[in-house]
């Protein structure tokens, strides 16, 4: 680590994004997050609206900024509960965003229809989280999504066949049924359902669990979009159909040249498929940078906790019980602990106790090494010193 | 400990009998861990709920003999069975966070079942032996006034554990006890069990599609494919020295956190249609290896080494 910078994560941002307005190098970025957060917001009980207590909200994403470089997998890791799929869906526009703004780059011919419905861009940015959900829909060829559970994301009443042709009826309602047709087989074929026309008549109940989900990324895939959100894809499936999808997702990648935000719970498969992580802890990223570096070598303490925990197969570990340095149990995300959120259960806050006040008061700085991003008041101290 | 001659356990539905578990035959020690590992579909949890007698309709036990602990359970009636052998000779640690426990009960009241049923205690003497049941597995005592909605995941998979516990069986059937929890639960949970077993030197099945928990835990290793255990062996030769193709397909098949990155391997096709087996060997029609005799016979578990056996012809003699 040579050259440390310490800067708040605001403070880089708005350089970024400076930079981005004076024209400079955020081209290669199709995706920017800043500061974005999505808070739900708890029903108060008669008691406390008569004594006026403040609302209290669940922030489920509190804060977050990261970008996505174009035709990159971008991961985002973390245990359930910690606001990794809110993520993605707010992206989506799916939960509105309580704060913050998203900027997304879309292609070209997007950019113009979005310019006669009157939305501005900047260098090919557009603010993409408080559109109106017309044009929103215009966006959604750009951004689609594929979903952890093949059997509830696809609508059992339909056939495949309906169920690939209605995103092209919805964008394109004047695309004759000849060329529906020619793209629907296409897009079968892409994913390895062959042949294509074998599988248009049937209904998803009729398909395994690993076809269904090949049918999931066709329909994503068949408005061509740049950024596809995988929640967890292939989470349902069996360990050896696995390996299958996510090679299918690496070669259509690097076919039509697509950009992946990838959300797992799983570090060894994000290890596999994914150029950079985002840790995710209670709504807030603990540690980003490149995948195989993190791994190889955590700086935040919670991702430590999260790589000593995974098991291998290693018939070895049978002998020996795992140390896991990490205590407590996560606390709820409508009351999130002060100072930095990962501290209550924070073994190097136990033993750093005295130079580790801040760690009780104020939320960590992000600190840029090389491009990674750690949020510890550690790292902090290691660099005044 | 326990002793498992050729379970046969069958479903008679409509569409036709599905073959979920085909002549099984497994032996356990005295403080063994025997992880049991397949796809869904591979009958692995079938066996599991034949062990404890409790195989849910249309499906029964067609042939084969248990025995646990000296005592032959598949002729023992439903009746005998409750009250000798469940949750006193063998227990099962079900999928805690999905649907073990029930929501109108206390926890408390839910371990103290035992002892009122099985040993007769009165309720408060029960309650009292619940309580003192927590700690053994790392929650407080208070726990046991709460309500299973009031407890996290990892918590409420250490009731189960517990509950499981709670007669001192000889015998712990675990059917697939982390799956739903987060990484660094499932590896307190598995020290927990880890330290139970050693403690009080209680045999194990561990039943999991995940090789990586299997691995943590178990001294020998069974895979099952299509209601068939296709290799049988010690955890080390299992893992270092696999002989069946679909364990090494399987084992390759596994995302690494350490070592080099590799091609993931898969295996094409999906897992045998069980009303309906293909001929000859159940894997055949996925094996890279496949040969004509594959598709013909079926083949016998072969000896490959000490206690190694592999159903496959490739090892015939």
């Amino acid at each position: 680590m040579t050259t440390i910078q310490t800067l708040w994560w605001r403070e880089a941002l708005t350089l970024a994004l400076e930079s981005l307005l004076s024209g400079e190098d955020l081209s290669g970025s199709i995706l920017i997050a800043k500061e974005v957060k999505v808070w739900f917001s708890l029903r108060r009980s008669i008691i406390e609206l008569v004594t006026r207590k403040p609302r209290k909200y669940v922030r489920a994403v509190d804060g977050i900024s990261f970008s996505i470089k174009e035709q990159e997998t971008f991961c985002l890791v973390g245990e359930s509960g910690c606001g990794k799929t809110t993520t993605g869906k707010a992206l989506l526009g799916l939960v509105p965003i309580t704060g913050g703004t998203v900027l997304f780059r879309p292609k070209e011919e997007i950019l113009k229809i979005l310019a006669s419905l009157g939305v501005n861009h900047n260098n090919g940015f557009v603010e993409i989280s408080r559109l109106p959900p017309k044009v929103m829909r215009v966006l959604r060829r750009e951004i689609q999504v594929v979903y952890q559970d093949p059997f509830g994301s696809l609508n059992p009443r339909y056939t495949i066949r309906a169920v690939l042709e209605e995103p092209l009826k919805i964008h394109f309602p004047s695309m004759s049924p000849e060329e529906r047709e020619e793209r629907v087989l296409k897009a079968l074929e892409e994913v390895k359902l062959t042949p294509p026309e074998e599988f248009l008549e049937r209904y998803p109940h009729q398909l395994s669990g690993g076809q269904r989900q090949r049918v999931a990324i066709a329909r994503a895939l068949i408005l061509k979009p740049s950024l596809v959100v995988a929640d967890e894809p292939v989470s349902m499936l069996d360990v050896s159909l696995r390996a299958e999808i996510l090679e299918l997702m690496q070669s259509l990648k690097k076919q039509v040249g697509l950009t992946y935000l990838f959300i797992t719970h799983d570090l060894a498969v994000a290890r596999y498929i994914c150029d950079r992580i985002a840790v995710m802890y209670l709504g807030t990223i603990v540690e980003m940078g490149d995948a195989r570096r993190i791994i190889e070598e955590p700086l935040h303490p919670y991702t430590q906790a999260l790589i000593a925990a995974i098991p291998e197969p290693n018939p070895e570990n049978r002998f020996r019980i795992r140390k896991l340095p990490i205590k407590g149990e996560i606390p709820s995300a409508a009351d999130i602990p002060r100072g930095c959120r990962f501290h209550p259960r924070c073994v190097k806050f136990d033993e750093n106790k005295d130079v580790l006040r801040n760690c009780v008061e104020k939320e960590p700085r992000y600190i840029i090494a090389d491009g990674r991003v750690v949020a510890c008041w550690l790292y902090e101290e290691r660099v005044r010193s | 400990m326990l002793e498992v001659r050729d379970l046969t356990t069958r479903f008679y539905t409509f569409r036709g009998v599905v073959k979920a578990v085909e002549r099984v035959s497994l032996e356990l020690n005295r403080g063994e861990v025997l992880g049991i590992a397949g796809e869904s579909g591979s009958g692995k949890s079938t066996l599991a709920w034949s062990l404890m007698g409790m195989v849910p309709p249309p499906g029964r036990i067609v042939d084969g003999s248990i025995v646990v602990d000296g005592i032959e359970v598949t002729k023992l009636s439903d009746a005998e069975r409750r009250r000798k052998i469940l949750w006193k000779k063998i227990s099962m640690i079900f999928q805690g966070a999905i649907n073990a426990l029930n929501p109108v009960y206390t926890v408390g009241y839910q371990l103290a079942e035992p002892f009122i049923y099985h040993l007769g205690m009165t309720k408060k003497e029960a309650l009292e032996k619940a309580e003192e049941l927590l700690p053994m597995v790392g929650l407080r005592r208070e726990v046991a006034k709460r309500y299973p909605h009031e407890l996290s995941g990892g918590m409420k998979q250490r009731v189960v554990i517990a509950m499981a516990l709670a007669l001192n069986p000889p015998v712990v059937i675990a059917d697939e006890p982390t799956t739903a929890l987060d990484v660094i639960i499932q590896a307190q949970i598995l020290n927990l069990m880890k330290k139970l077993k050693t403690e009080r030197a209680i045999s194990i099945i561990l039943i999991t599609h995940d090789l990586s928990v299997i691995a943590e835990m178990a001294d020998r290793v069974a895979i099952m494919y299509g209601g068939k255990i296709v290799e049988y062996g010690p955890a080390d030769e299992i893992y270092n020295n696999s002989k069946h193709p679909y364990t090494q397909a399987l084992l390759n098949s596994i995302p690494r956190l350490r070592g080099p990155i590799e091609k993931l391997e898969f295996i094409p096709g999906e897992p045998p249609d069980l009303i309906n087996p293909p001929k000859g060997c159940l894997f055949h029609p996925r094996c890279k290896y496949a040969m004509g005799k594959c598709r013909i016979e079926e083949p016998e578990l072969y000896e490959v080494g000490e206690n190694h056996t592999v159903r496959c012809w490739l090892y015939s003699r």
